[in-house]
């Protein structure tokens, strides 16, 4: 019951987010058969967050993938992945990366396979995000960290947001989540990589729960080529911005104008 | 005001008293609607205890029968007006006997409307969250929002009209149009809004071509025109026969009538979007193939589209010639394959096409789930109840059964 009178995140007090956090800490602690931890850590002043990846160095080697799943508690069974690494035929590198024309599915011994190349898609964590534009509640917003969240006791599932997402970067807990107690990850974020109730969306949030205390995602920990990386947009120094300035940088669907600060990279700029 | 209380209370006991007695037929209609609600519920009971991974939906095709339906209901929710702007602004005789079994029909389809977004919902128990002064509804910006208010204000209105009108009747006294007129002419501008916000629903989504033109809603309101008159005109001919009402040969002739216009408008827009679509040839083109020549994965889809397009192209054709439009069997097929026509172009193919493939290029090959479509049957069961009741105590009164002087 008090589950369902539940205010919207933004409208709660610093009590009341307290509160909540606690019994969900007790709920998961039970559920999963060991100390679980909800936080609610804020964004920080100054900061934008920003990623980078080079897709001259990546291999597609879903590492990230998997990293990501394990760190973010997505579900196993059915099966959901916020990264998704999309393979395209070297051959069309001449002309543009239209995502439509990339594989997920490839399936190799080795990679990276031979005439082929990798563009890892996840959220893109727009500026201008009409996944939050067409939510009906508004459970779906970004933080001033630029960082797209959700809260997933406001969301009412209408999956409005998937179709409007140019991206399909947002996913559905169309059953139950199937997260082994085992295989939990109990370090957790109340808008980021909690345990997920049935019926809701759920994406990327740049591992909201790590990178909002100064750590790195667990994706570009894992990479094994150097090809992610992560830092603050606000900063000029910042190895984000030093790449941005010394690499050839594009976004996907620039021609949408949801100004993703997401950045691909491949080669470097003999100018800059 | 205690009177005018307890007459009202009269007119719901005595149309309780209507709608529970009839004869055999009757039974065996409202029986048969009850078992398909009841099979619906049942279905959705399985929905709710294990979410919507009973459904064929899935991440590459997020939206899907539940959607469409509701697109397409809304529409003949709105295609009330195509009979009350004659009936009431033109008071062409014919079509004002029956404009209010039209009324009915908006009524029964804005319940249908909403029960297919609700049943849509991985949370129904937080649809207050988009609720007005309950919740935090993303005002202006999300059209969904929108759509929930003005599908309310027009579900208002109808209802409004249609218990004033049915009860004025059972008064045996006619309608006071200074109450009632300008309250039918608002009707008429919030009919075109609902289904315009439908379709701006999805002809604001940038991410999916096939809906993101300005032409859907302007076709969404000229296919809604179709299919609205093309599913009363056979239910007319039904009524009339099991009921003691009047519908004239006339008022179902004139509806011909007016579906030659309209079918020819709903045709236009049709070959403006595909001019558009095989021409230009650019972000569409998937679209385009799936939906006319089909690709390997669905070759089912081409068939679907030439099949619709075969029914409203033949149905166009026994509107448009008065030979063929005043035969009514005649009439009742055309209607029949224009209502056809329209349902799988609106209610099967709009959401399938916007979603395949996805916005990765993936194309899933869905079809709706057996728990779907019964959820979907119920849903038209409870409209057809619904339709069925109000036709029932409506023509009781006109038939004198029914009323404050015979009660």
């Amino acid at each position: 019951m008090e589950a369902f009178f539940q205010k919207h995140f933004r409208e709660m007090s610093e009590q009341e987010i307290e509160e909540l956090t606690n019994r969900l800490e007790r709920k998961y602690s039970a559920r999963y058969g060991r100390p679980f931890q909800v936080d609610a850590t804020g964004p920080l002043d100054g900061v934008v967050f920003g990623y980078g990846l080079d897709i001259s160095r990546c291999i597609g080697c879903r590492r990230c993938v998997y990293a990501c799943v394990k760190e973010n508690n997505q579900s196993r069974d059915p099966q959901i992945h916020w990264i998704r690494v999309l393979e395209f035929e070297r051959a069309i590198a001449s002309r543009s990366i239209d995502v439509k024309e990339g594989n997920p599915y490839y399936d190799h011994e080795e990679v990276p396979a031979e005439g082929k190349f990798y563009v890892p898609i996840a959220c893109q964590q727009c500026e201008d995000s009409p996944c939050t534009n067409v939510c009906p509640t508004g459970a779906t917003w970004q933080e001033p960290d630029g960082i797209v969240v959700i809260d997933y006791d406001w969301c009412i599932g209408c999956r409005y947001c998937m179709a409007a997402c140019p991206y399909g970067a947002r996913h559905f807990n169309w059953g139950e989540q199937g997260l082994p107690a085992e295989e939990a990850n109990p370090e957790t974020h109340l808008l980021g990589n909690r345990p997920r109730p049935r019926g809701v969306v759920e994406k990327c949030t740049f591992c909201i729960q790590r990178t909002r205390k100064g750590r790195y995602p667990a994706c570009v920990e894992v990479c094994p080529v150097g090809a992610r990386k992560f830092g603050n947009l606000l900063d000029p120094e910042s190895e984000i911005r030093h790449l941005m300035k010394h690499k050839r940088t594009f976004v996907l669907r620039a021609e949408l104008k949801t100004r993703p600060k997401f950045f691909y990279f491949y080669g470097s700029d003999p100018r800059a | 005001m205690l009177s005018l209380l307890q007459e009202f209370w009269q007119f719901i006991r005595g149309s309780t008293l209507v709608v529970v007695r009839g004869g055999r037929r009757y039974y065996v209609w409202i029986a048969s609607l009850l078992a398909i609600i009841a099979l619906g519920a049942l279905a959705y009971v399985q929905q709710i205890d294990h979410g919507l991974i009973v459904s064929n939906m899935r991440d590459q095709l997020s939206w899907g029968l539940y959607i469409g339906n509701f697109a397409f209901l809304v529409g003949i929710a709105a295609a009330a007006v195509v009979l009350v702007i004659p009936a009431y602004i033109h008071g062409w005789k014919p079509i004002r006997d029956v404009v209010l079994l039209g009324e009915f029909m908006a009524v029964a389809a804005i319940v249908m409307s909403i029960l297919f977004v609700a049943v849509d919902l991985g949370r129904p128990d937080r649809i207050w969250h988009m609720m007005p002064l309950l919740g935090t509804p993303n005002f202006p910006y999300s059209m969904l929002v929108w759509d929930v208010l003005v599908l309310t204000a027009y579900l208002a209105i109808n209802v409004f009209i249609v218990t004033y009108l049915v009860y004025t009747s059972y008064r045996g006294r006619p309608y006071n149009p200074a109450l009632i007129l300008p309250i039918i002419f608002l009707s008429i501008p919030l009919a075109i809004s609902i289904h315009t916000v439908t379709a701006f629903l999805f002809a604001g989504v940038e991410a999916r071509p096939f809906w993101y033109t300005a032409i859907l809603a302007p076709r969404f309101i000229a296919s809604a025109f179709v299919s609205g008159p093309s599913l009363l005109v056979p239910v007319f001919m039904v009524v009339r026969r099991v009921r003691d009402f009047e519908i004239t040969d006339a008022a179902l002739t004139t509806i011909g009538q007016l579906l030659a216009y309209l079918m020819g408008i709903n045709l236009f827009f049709l070959g403006c979007e595909v001019f558009q679509e095989f021409y230009s040839h650019d972000s569409h083109a998937i679209q385009t193939e799936l939906r006319w020549l089909g690709v390997e994965e669905r070759a089912d889809i081409a068939w679907y589209t030439w099949l619709s397009l075969t029914g409203q192209v033949t149905a166009l054709l026994v509107f448009v010639v008065p030979e063929l439009r005043n035969r009514l069997p005649l009439l009742a097929t055309g209607c029949v394959l224009a209502f056809a026509g329209v349902y799988i172009e609106k209610g099967l193919g709009l959401v399938l096409l916007g979603m395949t493939p996805d916005v990765l290029g993936e194309v899933y090959a869905y079809t709706p789930s057996l728990i779907e479509m019964l959820v979907g049957a119920g849903i038209w069961g409870v409209g057809a109840l619904l339709f069925t009741l109000m036709v029932k105590v409506a023509t009781a009164i006109s038939a004198g059964d029914l009323g404050s002087r015979s009660a």
